[in-house]
């Protein structure tokens, strides 16, 4: 028996939709499988989104750090004096008994 | 330390697999752990390859388009490549007794300067091309991502709003993780954080699985992945950043072990854990990899791929979440269509898209959960029987009966929850100190020592936060002449071979601090004039300073390079040589204590003012390269220190690393000049600023007398 031409058109044509839509259908699961970057915002809770508005702040103010000068814990003018003070005391002290800078014992 | 307390209490409490597992130090346990890290790495890779070439699909990246949204994302992180060791080696870190320690701070600054080639080979040890952040600045570029400058560049990484998005949108992890980096970075030296920052170096150069997934994947999709490859071969175990960092924290708990004893090693061993701990609790990426296995259809015909695995882009469901969400997921299919009529919007879908059944992932399900404990008054927080929803499933709510009464208890369970989180963050609380202990110090008391020092040092300089740096410069009276900057390299310096040798060291050892501060900002670092800073740095570190090509990226080569233990000599170890030099001659060393106390106080409020300077780089960069090419040539290059110092590869470190300095800032200079998008009076300004610098530092050397 020959097959009806038409009906097999028929036939391919909607094995053809079927195989294209079992294609988009595995390949939305493909794609469902990874987060949606573009939503990690949306997805997350209220007190990570606010905690991204500050670290945006933050990481600038890092990265710009010498233009806010006393913010960020950095230390003074007399700070930062007593510390060269301090690691070149200290190292010698510690280094060379004889330097005269530990002869009265208080640094 | 919010962060520090978390990561280590969850570390604490789930110990197996985790570097909290080694109770105590020991090299060969923890080389063991390591090793097994990296080998698990490699084997999921290998795994990954295999299901690969058998057919299965990309892993990180399903799309081009994609995979660019993730480049993007994860700018943040990449901009502070290296970053978490900015300070390690800041002018504090010759000191042990801050952390505790009986001896100087000879040990601390040896592994400070094995730690730092790390962060000097992400910056590219003086070569832009290869400096991290500017790689991963020219791939954003390249693919047009991100906030657009006026020119249609790319922003840079300190400028707002580099990644393109609103203040409140990208990956919250990857944000957490760029601000803790830098966080540890800035308190890396030893008055702070030190075995924490070497410890959490030691976890961020192992070799991670993602990254060798994000590297094939990107270079299947025609992404450029040389950022990503640069990774992979230089965090190398063998003697790469890996193996750097590994040897860094060995070395320093063995010679705290030698210096202090066994119970001070297994202390900072502690510390050394947390700091791991901190980094590996900080995801860096905003996503991860999934892995996919094959499965058979049901009527067993045909084989597919499905994943295997999930990657979470927010955080992880807790317990409690995940039974909520698979309820919702449960529910949803009878619940289909019974909200049509609701109008009620949550982050801008409606229930009825929030619940499609053929849509609602386990993903989108948590984060509708999320949206819904957020909306009030369906949800308050801790307050089951007073939220809406809760009300609603119970007797006499329009849901009454669609949830059983486990199920209505699960959801009671999850708002109850919420009012936790408060609870969750105090039961951390203390973790990391609890976790690390106490060490009973031997030390002097640094507290009462740092308070009288002070006081005096208050005494000579005055304390103003508002100091003008601009008026601090013209206040030295120097009136630039030069016609060209080039000419200060040849400038004849006058004769101070009598001047006392022993005074000018406290300038000597403030003369290495003057750059410290550039490298603290990574992004803007990864400029020329980084990179020229970078060079001096190398060079008074006692690296080379002038890479030829064949020497980028020595690795463990470049910390050996001057002596077998890894002790480099740069010009603060020079400067301790001249010292004994003096001394052992009979020489008198005057009391470092009178630069504060002296009468005139002339060289007090120089030191003072210099560092102050070098709180503003980049700002104040012309002036303090000019103070570099002054301190070169007329306090590093006198002969004077040169006939102090007895060894003759001594004298020649020395004078390497003064044609060193001058010849890195001679290419600036010059660089500077042949910049034709350099602007006149710009330029001027900045030839003068170096001028004054320059001078400044010679006529330093003269008041010394």
């Amino acid at each position: 028996m020959r097959a009806n031409p038409a009906a097999k058109d028929v036939i391919e044509s909607n094995q053809a939709a079927a195989s294209e839509q079992r294609q988009k259908a595995e390949e939305k699961e493909y794609l469902g499988v990874f987060p949606d970057l573009t939503k990690s915002a949306e997805r997350a809770t209220q007190e990570e989104r606010d905690q991204i508005v500050k670290d945006k702040e933050l990481y600038y103010k890092l990265q710009n750090l010498e233009d806010h000068p006393g913010e960020w814990g950095l230390p003074d003018r007399s700070e930062l004096f007593a510390l060269l003070m301090f690691a070149i005391c200290f190292y010698f002290d510690r280094q060379y008994p004889r330097c005269p800078s530990s002869t009265d014992g208080t640094i | 330390m919010e962060l520090f307390d978390k990561t280590v209490s969850e570390a604490t409490s789930n110990l197996k697999g985790t570097i909290v597992d080694l109770p105590t130090y020991d090299r060969t346990r923890l080389r063991d752990f390591l090793s097994g890290a990296h080998k698990s790495s490699a084997s999921r890779y290998e795994a990954y390859i295999k299901r690969r070439k058998a057919g299965g699909p990309r892993e990180m990246f399903p799309t081009r388009e994609y995979a660019k949204e993730w480049v993007k994302l994860a700018a943040v992180v990449k901009y502070v490549d290296g970053g978490w060791l900015g300070g390690v080696l800041d002018v504090a870190s010759a000191r042990s007794q801050s952390l505790g320690g009986k001896g100087d701070g000879r040990l601390e600054r040896m592994v400070g300067k094995m730690a730092w080639q790390v962060i000097s080979e992400e910056f590219g040890d003086g070569d832009i091309e290869k400096n991290h952040v500017y790689v991963y600045e020219k791939l954003l570029d390249g693919l047009s991502l991100g906030g657009k400058k006026e020119d249609g560049h790319t922003r840079p990484g300190y400028m707002r709003n580099f990644d393109g998005l609103a203040d409140d949108q990208g990956v919250p992890r990857c944000w957490t993780a760029a601000i803790a980096q830098q966080c540890i970075g800035l308190l890396a030296s030893t008055r702070d954080f030190f075995p924490e920052a070497i410890g959490f170096n030691m976890a961020y150069e192992s070799l991670p699985y993602h990254l060798l997934v994000t590297t094939r994947e990107l270079r299947e999709l025609k992404i450029n992945d040389y950022y990503f490859a640069l990774h992979v071969s230089i965090d190398n175990a063998d003697s790469g950043h890996a193996a750097l960092a590994r040897l860094a924290v060995e070395r320093y708990l063995e010679g705290v072990r030698d210096r202090d004893g066994e119970a001070a090693m297994q202390y900072m061993w502690k510390r050394v854990q947390a700091g791991y701990t901190l980094a590996e609790g900080l995801p860096t990426t905003p996503s991860g990899p999934v892995d996919f296995e094959q499965v058979r259809s049901e009527d067993d015909t045909t084989v597919r791929w499905k994943a295997a695995t999930k990657s979470a882009v927010v955080a992880p469901s807790t317990p409690i979440e995940g039974k909520v969400a698979a309820l919702m997921i449960r529910k949803s299919e009878a619940a289909a269509k019974m909200h049509c009529p609701s109008r009620l919007t949550i982050k801008g879908q409606t229930i009825e898209q929030w619940l499609e059944p053929s849509t609602l992932t386990p993903e989108k399900s948590l984060a509708f959960i999320r949206a819904l404990s957020e909306k009030k008054p369906w949800i308050k927080p801790g307050d089951a029987a007073g939220s809406k929803l809760i009300k609603e499933l119970e007797w006499g709510g329009r849901m009454f009966g669609a949830f059983s009464r486990q199920e209505t208890e699960v959801m009671r369970l999850w708002v109850k929850s919420m009012g936790g989180r408060t609870e969750k963050t105090a039961k951390t609380e203390g973790a990391y100190r609890e976790f690390v202990g106490i060490l009973e110090s031997v030390a002097v008391d640094d507290e009462k020592t740092a308070s009288e020092l002070e006081r005096r040092v208050e005494n000579v300089v005055p304390s103003n936060p508002a100091i003008d740096h601009v008026k601090t410069v013209e206040a030295w009276n120097i009136e630039p002449t030069a016609s060209t900057p080039e000419e200060l390299f040849t400038r004849p310096i006058s004769d101070v071979s009598q001047l006392p040798t022993s005074r000018l060291l406290p300038l000597w050892f403030l003369s290495t601090s003057l750059l410290e501060q550039f490298p603290l900002s990574p992004t803007k670092f990864a400029t020329p004039l980084g990179m020229t800073v970078l060079r001096l740095l190398r060079s008074q570190l006692g690296f080379g300073a002038l890479h030829r090509e064949e020497d980028i990226c020595a690795g463990i080569d470049d910390v050996k390079s001057e002596h077998e233990e890894g002790d480099m000599i740069g010009l603060w170890e020079l400067g301790e040589k001249v010292y004994l030099s003096t001394s052992e001659d009979g020489q008198s060393f005057d009391d470092i204590r009178d630069l504060v106390n002296t009468p005139k106080g002339q060289l007090s409020e120089l030191h003072a003012e210099l560092l102050e300077l070098r709180t503003r780089p980049y700002a104040n960069a012309a002036v303090l390269l000019g103070l570099t090419l002054g301190f070169a040539r007329a306090l590093h290059g006198r002969e004077s220190f040169l006939s102090c110092l007895k060894d003759e590869r001594d004298q020649e470190t020395l004078r390497r690393i003064v044609a060193e300095q001058e010849e890195a800032l001679l290419d600036y200079v010059r660089r500077r000049r042949s910049e034709i998008r350099q602007i006149e009076h710009e330029q001027k300004e900045w030839e003068q600023g170096f001028e004054r610098g320059y001078e400044r530092a010679v006529r330093a050397i003269g008041e010394v007398n």
